[in-house]
């Protein structure tokens, strides 16, 4: 089995690698702007099985104080470069007659974090491209799943089961991944 | 009755479609209102008609969003109210969307919301108070195959009004999403192959039996801008006729006919 990772410089991306090593895979590691042409190289030469997204950066803060330019970087790395990569791998997977795509986007695309407002909006559309690329590739065998951790949460065993067949009929699923913090709204102190 | 006397509102893509059945409902509510769009001629004719200003912009450059907002509140004497409505559709899944095509999409719908939210925000502040209202879709709240770059466009415009209305809220600004089905004319209408002239009665209907029209968007924008919704913040507003609220929506028609 192979797998593309995308999200050099991330613990979580450097985690999942780690993982997926262990279940025997064969990882390549890339980043946002390399993305398609690992994928393309990997998919002609060797097929690509699983695919794993990571966002690279991150900003804090409003979306008044989110530049012009930082919103358009955001855009770029965080969410065009997922739907690019997924796209060449989508078309991989497909000839190979399947795999699983497994998007990690943040908590925050689920519940709005106004205090880091522009990640949340691009998380937003990460969860929607895995949520697509699963009702577009049901017909092909490709699975896509998008995983909502809270930012320092270690998700490599979820990434690791979604890769696996043992998820087999899940698709389109959106796991968040908090310890129950977006579960419910906790206004007070009785908890 | 007019809810909107003194109010002085911005309409983006006001040229066509949804946002001309907007902007003619915010005129005849009272509002004073400007428009944008890409289309010179018809702008004019347009604001011309309802006794409004047309300023053109292209909504994917960041210089002529803020310079459009700079010559609106000029023209107004202040802001109360933008609706971003400009938006473009694209059909076709993910995997057969062209980067020109992702790129189109996003910097239209979702880029070109954030650049007019920014840029109107502290004339909304410097009004003391008014409110954002984004014109989204219900395929951003539950995305379509067929209008992929489109539905995560969308879902991420969801979002923003999210992050925005509890930053401005503070502020007196009220920011919401109203989510149309399909609508005609609307979006629909521009798509490759499907002219204004097609009958919608082919269209997969909500259960309400019919598509939308630009009044039925326009009745919710008026209700999000006037004091009625003074409450609303961070609200996302569904108004497809109830097709979002069953995954098989759309064959409750049917069965109501086929029981006669």
């Amino acid at each position: 089995m192979n797998a593309l990772v995308m999200g050099e410089g991330s613990d979580v991306a450097r985690a999942c690698v780690e993982r997926l090593r262990e279940d025997g895979m064969t990882v390549v590691l890339t980043s946002a702007d390399r993305a398609v042409d690992d994928a393309l190289e990997l998919g002609s030469r060797d097929g690509v099985d699983v695919l794993v997204t990571c966002p690279e950066m991150r900003v804090d803060g409003s979306i008044e104080s989110t530049s012009e330019a930082i919103f358009r970087e955001l855009l770029a790395v965080d969410l065009t470069a997922v739907f690019r990569v997924g796209r060449v791998c989508f078309e991989a997977m497909r000839r190979r007659g399947g795999g699983s795509m497994i998007h990690i986007a943040s908590d925050a695309g689920i519940r709005a974090a106004h205090d880091m407002a522009a990640f949340s909006v691009m998380s937003a559309g990460v969860i929607a491209v895995a949520e697509l690329f699963a009702a577009e590739g049901a017909a092909h065998g490709i699975r896509s799943n998008a995983v909502c951790p809270r930012s320092g949460t270690d998700v490599a065993a979820i990434v690791a089961w979604l890769a696996s067949n043992e998820s087999a009929h899940v698709s389109g699923a959106t796991l968040r991944v908090d310890g129950a913090a977006g579960a419910a709204m906790v206004l007070d102190t009785r908890i | 009755m007019e809810r909107l006397a003194g109010t002085r509102a911005l309409v983006t893509g006001g040229t066509s479609g949804i946002g001309t059945s907007i902007a003619e409902r915010l005129r005849s509510e009272g509002a004073a209102v400007v428009l944008t769009g890409r289309d010179e001629t018809r702008g004019r004719e347009v604001a011309a008609r309802l006794g409004s200003d047309f300023v053109s912009a292209d909504v994917r450059d960041g210089e002529a969003v803020r310079a459009s907002v700079e010559h609106a509140v000029a023209k107004l004497g202040g802001l109360d109210a933008l609706i971003a409505n400009a938006g473009v559709l694209h059909e076709a899944p993910l995997s057969e969307t062209t980067d020109e095509a992702w790129d189109a999409v996003l910097g239209t719908n979702l880029v070109g919301y954030y650049l007019y939210a920014v840029a109107c925000l502290p004339h909304l502040r410097a009004a003391g108070g008014g409110s954002i209202t984004m014109i989204s879709s219900d395929a951003g709240v539950w995305g379509e195959t067929s209008i992929a770059a489109y539905s995560v466009a969308k879902r991420a415009v969801n979002m923003l009004v999210q992050t925005l209305a509890v930053e401005a809220g503070p502020h007196g600004v009220r920011v919401n999403a109203v989510c149309p089905g399909d609508t005609a004319p609307g979006m629909a209408t521009f798509v490759a192959g499907r002219d204004e002239s097609a009958d919608p009665a082919t269209w997969i209907v909500p259960p309400l039996a019919r598509v939308g029209t630009g009044e039925d968007v326009a009745g919710a924008v008026t209700f999000f801008t006037s004091a009625d919704g003074a409450f609303c913040n961070g609200s996302i507003l569904l108004v497809d006729g109830g097709m979002r609220a069953s995954q098989r929506a759309s064959s409750a028609v049917r069965e109501a006919a086929s029981r006669g």
